[in-house]
């Protein structure tokens, strides 16, 4: 081979590999195809980023509940069970129970009222539009609320979806109104039974070991707050005000 | 050797350095794009702070000490500031730094756990620049891994892990 041939042949061997690598290139996503090799790394990320949003969303979900459920147990408390819009005679901001104005026949559906209230405030801070919230009763007797809804969430061209299945069972039971309200009248009536030794101490509501019970004397009232634990969140008293013979 | 024989194998040799120099350019990127730079986990830091936010401290999740302190006392800051330093202190990180920070719906934000000793706030501030410095370090919340819990109140607490880059 002379010169010139040398020299074209080594220009020309240049010139191909340069054209292979431009057309591989340009082939990219068609050879990885064919040959099976699977852009992993992409898929993995979405997917460990997505169960990560799940699991967050979750906990906030399941956090949310147990803080709604929380606050509308106090809130039912401090309006003696009474409904959101039924308008009660108070004293010390104290619901007075007397004719219509006693806690309401379905203290769930009316816990419920207050917990969504709260419970959506939550989710519309967060974001999650798409959730709703419902209640039932379990096979043990307990009130529990579960999120309701499909959320999607998105990345750089995948959507993932998911249903929330995070449910919170509620640990209080709604009898609680009647016993309180059984327990204060008897103690009413024992103190009143006294006669001239009365002495306003209403022993058997104080040493009662189910509640904590702080009671007060209002003009012709006693005014009552009757505590119990709430899980470990707090304190939950209804509040209610009774008539006194004094 | 004759000059053309020595020019001959200069310009052999420059030709073989440029097909090397084209097929490395031209080659790098896919192998690059296709199985390295999207290979990227960040997923370290949140996991743990989900996890951290689950962990049960005697009857409370920390999450629960987290709400509570809003409306709490220093005694509560100190039990939680406590209870971060020893998990954030047993997980370690590598060794690399870290600062464990919450901020309130009303914007104020509280220093949990820092990675370096001395790392609560002193009660008695002082002037200088440096303490400054700290002291937004601490007060102001960074460029960290968040994650959002209700507030006992109402509104939304943001919880930030900032970890020093590997």
């Amino acid at each position: 081979m002379n010169r010139k041939g040398s020299f074209f042949l080594a220009f020309f061997t240049v010139v191909a590999v340069f054209v292979f690598i431009v057309f591989v290139n340009m082939n990219k996503e068609k050879i990885l195809n064919e040959t099976k090799i699977v852009n992993v790394g992409k898929f993995s990320e979405v997917s460990i980023n997505a169960t990560l949003d799940e699991e967050e969303i979750e906990l906030f979900l399941y956090t949310s509940m147990e803080y709604a459920s929380f606050n509308a147990l106090l809130k039912l408390g401090n309006d003696g069970g009474t409904l959101k819009e039924q308008n009660c005679e108070g004293i010390s901001e104290h619901v007075i129970w007397k004719d219509n104005c006693f806690f309401s026949d379905n203290l769930e559906e009316n816990f419920f009222d207050r917990f969504k209230d709260l419970f959506d405030g939550y989710v519309k801070e967060y974001r999650l539009d798409e959730v709703n919230i419902e209640w039932k009763i379990d096979e043990d007797g307990n009130l529990v609320v579960e999120p309701d809804g499909l959320i999607e969430l998105g990345y750089e061209n995948v959507r993932y979806g998911f249903e929330p299945d995070s449910e919170y069972a509620l640990d209080y039971d709604f009898s609680d109104y009647n016993k309180i309200l059984s327990k204060a009248n008897d103690c009413i009536k024992d103190e009143e039974d006294k006669g001239v030794t009365r002495n306003n101490l209403f022993e058997n509501c104080r040493n009662d070991k189910d509640f904590r019970w702080t009671i007060k004397i209002d003009g012709r009232y006693v005014v009552f707050d009757v505590a119990k634990m709430y899980k470990n969140l707090g304190e939950v008293a209804v509040k209610f005000a009774l008539p006194y013979n004094q | 050797m004759m000059s053309n024989e020595i020019t001959d194998l200069i310009v052999a040799y420059a030709l073989l350095f440029l097909v090397i120099i084209i097929a490395a350019v031209g080659f790098g990127p896919l192998d690059k794009k296709s199985f390295e730079n999207d290979i990227k986990f960040s997923d370290d830091e949140r996991l743990f702070l989900l996890n951290y936010l689950k962990t049960d401290v005697g009857d409370k999740k920390i999450a629960d000490m987290i709400a509570f302190n809003e409306n709490g006392d220093a005694n509560s800051l100190k039990d939680l500031q406590g209870a971060s330093r020893n998990i954030l202190r047993f997980y370690g990180f590598n060794g690399r730094d870290y600062v464990l920070r919450v901020q309130y719906p009303n914007g104020d934000v509280k220093f949990l756990t820092a990675s370096r000793e001395g790392d609560l706030p002193s009660p008695e501030p002082r002037v200088d620049n440096r303490f400054r410095e700290l002291e937004k370090y601490k007060t102001e919340l960074g460029n960290g891994e968040k994650i959002r819990i209700p507030s006992m109140n109402s509104g939304l607490i943001i919880v930030e892990l900032e970890v020093e880059d590997e």
